[in-house]
């Protein structure tokens, strides 16, 4: 008798002080939270693979450069992009990206960048203009990877030295091509590295880009192997915190940053070039591919460029356990997102000058996957941290 | 037995709940003080605090349709656009991005969150928000400062590709020593300039320049709101109450309506309204043109070195950024103020009272009309009169800025400048970010606020926490 008082005491004390939306001990947590982190060190690791690929094959061509060298360059350039985009939702969740002293995203994936900066661009009167660091001997006598490093961001945010976009339009070129030409993207020639003017600057500089490039994701990958200083400290965090960072991100991801200034910019301000991609013209693809690493984490998978499955508990598992409905309605949001980015018009530049409508569907559905699931998180208890 | 136990069950439920139990001795202050911007005040207190828009932007901004597709864009939407203008760099004229496209020639920065990091405050050095306006003797056609004749109204220490910046500054600073009445001494730090590496001929010897750090830029929709009349009601210029505290209102170039109006925002409340504030932030600060500013930003012999260089369009920055930035700008919400029952801040609201802090920095100001209902009839704590006053000798630019004297700065609001610390990583505080923290910037204040600080001198070690600790809580 008196024993099950006392559980009663102790469980009307516990239920009086229950704040709404207290956490509820689930089961899944730790593994969804342990193979976020896997997903992590595996797509880091394949891009910064796949950019040592890259990097072996600028080397190479800056050797001996080839037309044919040159197109292989574009395609190891995708190649290395395919993973890096699928790791965009790590960002704002207190990850190595983008969080201390050390974070790395300007340097890998900053955008706009004034060109102009880097190298000539067109005057408008049919010639170029010989700006940029590599056409500026005076300046910097030499092109090395402390030049590119110091000079980084110098006098502005977008006089960028680095990074895979700077890296795009040394291959690509810019994209000065009427809305109605059928070649959508930049059409830089090879020979801008066999008789250009300033052609052996130009290699220097690529050469070093691709090395910084790399060294960055190694940083990365470094933080994130199981080791790895960054991946000691998130699996001594509490679950609870690093699954509000991880839900955090994503939210944030699919809030501000895809759908408005990715997506809804570019259709707002109407400008052909409004794209981050838009030396290559491989916007849509960026697009697709940071909403499929969306995709991994939420369901707890990723396929490695070598084809092998990471397999494990998912994100959503741990808001089905918390709220079924909910996450049924998170899923479904996810992909009516997914599928509506699938339908997003290529090249993007033309799609947002002629017919938006792709982008504009795809943006609103992934601010609504965005908004339901910071909905269900809060209801459930995790606490959703979202910069504007 | 069963008594006995609900006796138990009550005082676990007590135990457990004792942080909800009401204080035993209530403390006299008033709860709506927290709400320093109104009904649309932020409690978060990281690092975003000042990044938050205001409450009730639930509403349409527009509906477009494209073809099949309807889009419905909210206010939060929209404000999220112009956060994005807010941060977004951009680019010089003839790279491939030209919507953002036009920066320059001659820059201080390439984005508003250079020296608004984070909608937050800049810091005393030429690369995170410090910047020097520039004149000579004399007005312009409107009554503002004459331009410097080789530099114009403001030092560019950068430029765009290929074009030398106008020149860099070189800041030392001075310690002077001084003490309290009760024997504890502290140091301030008196800036120097030097201009160093001019590039555009030799400054004027006539030159008068004013050094300005990038202000925090929450709330300035609610301080638009505030009618006219409220701001006049403070006025006294002449100090016909001889509390030695003036009061004056500055009538600058109101560039759309091509007349004079109240001077609100600036340093010196050398700008009407924030349009215009933001047009001339993007053309002194960013060399981009506007509807408002159609010409470049070039002065003397730089018109015919870089006149015919490449620009960003007619005008570089379109009206609908304008417009987006605008709404964001009144749109973002001021954080409330933390620990305001606490006995110490309680002492240091009375002690910033009875030291007449609160004649400039008026406590508490009504707002009125507004299109934005989360702004219109709020009743706000800025702690500012938004009116010029003789700040001293020592704080002065000897720089006059149309009815600004050389000795007279503009009221800056208190809001929220405790937390300038969480969201910015510093405490530096004045127009040219001299002072380090709150003592010394209050330890700065001369002139129509010399007594004041007289008093400050003469509180004791206790008092004077008490007073930071008030501030602090803002």
């Amino acid at each position: 008798m008196k024993k099950v008082f006392l559980v009663t005491i102790i469980v009307l004390a516990l239920f009086s002080c229950k704040k709404k939306g207290e956490k509820i001990p689930v089961t899944s947590e730790k593994p969804a939270i342990t193979n976020y982190a896997e997903i992590a060190y595996a797509s880091y690791t394949d891009a910064y693979n796949e950019a040592v690929k890259l990097q072996n094959s600028i080397n190479d061509f800056c050797n001996a450069p080839t037309e044919s060298k040159f197109a292989n360059l574009k395609v190891l350039y995708v190649n290395t992009r395919i993973p890096y985009e699928q790791t965009e939702p790590f960002r704002s969740a207190n990850g190595p990206i983008d969080t201390g002293d050390d974070a790395v995203e300007g340097l890998l994936n900053g955008w706009p960048l004034s060109e102009n900066f880097v190298d000539y661009v067109s005057d408008g009167k049919g010639g170029d203009t010989l700006s940029g660091i590599i056409n500026d001997t005076i300046r910097f006598p030499s092109i090395t990877k402390e030049v590119l490093l110091s000079n980084h961001e110098s006098g502005g945010e977008s006089n960028l030295t680095l990074g895979y976009h700077v890296i795009e339009f040394l291959l690509w070129g810019q994209d000065l091509n009427p809305v109605s030409a059928p070649n959508s993207s930049g059409q830089r020639k090879y020979t801008d590295y066999t008789t250009k003017a300033n052609f052996e600057r130009r290699k220097s500089y690529l050469k070093a880009a691709a090395e910084i490039l790399v060294d960055n994701l190694a940083y990365l990958v470094d933080q994130w192997k199981p080791t790895g200083a960054y991946r000691l400290t998130f699996t001594a965090a509490s679950d609870a915190s690093n699954l509000s960072n991880a839900l955090s991100g994503i939210a944030w991801f699919c809030a501000g940053e895809l759908p408005t200034e990715r997506m809804y910019k570019a259709v707002e301000t109407g400008d052909q070039e409004e794209e981050h991609s838009c030396f290559s013209d491989l916007t849509d693809q960026d697009i697709k591919l940071s909403m499929k690493g969306v995709n991994n984490l939420m369901n707890g998978t990723y396929t490695k460029v070598n084809g092998e499955k990471i397999s494990g508990i998912g994100l959503l598992t741990v808001l089905q356990e918390r709220d079924a409905t909910g996450a049924n309605e998170v899923l479904t949001l996810l992909n009516t997102a997914l599928a509506d980015c699938e339908k997003i018009k290529a090249p993007f530049d033309q799609t947002i000058l002629n017919d938006p409508s792709s982008v504009v569907k795809a943006k609103n559905s992934i601010f609504n996957f965005s908004t339901k699931l910071q909905t269900v998180c809060a209801g459930v208890g995790i606490t959703m941290n979202i910069p504007e | 037995m069963i008594k006995n136990s609900i006796g138990w069950l009550a005082l676990l439920v007590l135990v457990c709940c004792k942080h909800n139990s009401p204080k035993d001795t209530p403390l006299p202050y008033n709860e709506a003080e927290k709400y320093s911007g109104g009904t649309s005040t932020t409690f978060d207190i990281g690092e975003q605090a000042f990044n938050h828009a205001v409450g009730g932007l639930g509403g349409i901004y527009k509906i477009k349709n494209y073809g099949s597709v309807s889009d419905t864009v909210t206010f939060a939407e929209y404000f999220k656009l112009g956060n994005s203008d807010f941060r977004m760099p951009w680019v010089s004229a003839g790279n491939t991005t030209t919507a953002r496209d036009g920066l320059g020639p001659f820059l201080n920065a390439t984005n508003c969150s250079a020296c608004h990091s984070d909608d937050g405050r800049g810091k005393p050095d030429l690369q995170n928000g410090l910047l020097f306006r520039l004149s000579i003797p004399g007005t312009d056609a409107h009554g503002g400062p004459k331009p410097e004749p080789n530099y114009g109204g403001q030092l560019s220490n950068f430029a765009v590709f290929g074009v030398p910046a106008e020149g860099d500054v070189s800041i030392l600073y001075e310690e002077i020593k001084g003490m309290f009445a009760d024997g504890e001494t502290y140091s301030l730090r008196k800036p120097k300039y030097e201009f160093v590496g001019m590039n555009y001929g030799a400054l004027s010897s006539e030159v008068l320049f004013s050094p300005r750090v990038g202000p925090q830029v929450y709330g300035l929709g609610l301080l638009e709101a505030i009618p006219e009349s409220e701001i006049l009601k403070y006025t006294d210029e002449f100090d016909t109450d001889k509390d030695s505290i003036s009061g004056k209102a500055n009538y600058v170039w109101d560039q759309a309506k091509q007349t004079n109006s109240l001077g609100r925002f600036g340093w010196k409340a050398n700008q009407p309204n924030l349009k215009q504030q933001i047009a001339g932030a993007f053309l002194g600060d960013m060399g981009l043109t506007t509807s408002l500013n159609p010409e470049e930003n070039l002065s003397g012999n730089q018109v015919s070195l870089y006149g015919n260089l490449p620009t960003g369009g007619k005008p570089e920055v379109s009206d609908s950024i304008i417009e987006e930035l605008l709404f964001y700008q009144r749109c973002l919400a001021v954080p409330g103020r933390r620990n305001i029952d606490k006995a110490e801040v309680i002492q240091g609201k009375q002690l910033f009272i009875s030291l007449n802090c609160n004649k400039c920095h008026v406590e508490k100001q009504m707002t009125g009309a507004s299109t934005i209902s989360a702004l219109a009839n709020q009743t706000i704590y800025p702690y500012t009169d938004l009116l010029l006053h003789d700040m001293g000798n020592e704080l002065a630019d000897q720089r006059p800025d149309f009815l600004a004297t050389g000795n007279e700065w503009r009221t800056p609001p208190l809001w929220g400048i405790g937390l300038i610390k969480t969201v910015n990583k510093h405490t530096f505080l004045l127009h040219d970010g001299r002072a380090r923290d709150f003592k010394e910037a209050i330890l700065w204040h001369g002139g129509e606020a010399e007594p004041s600080k007289n008093k400050f001198l003469k509180l004791s070690k206790t008092e004077r926490d008490q007073l930071i600790q008030f501030l602090e809580s803002m």
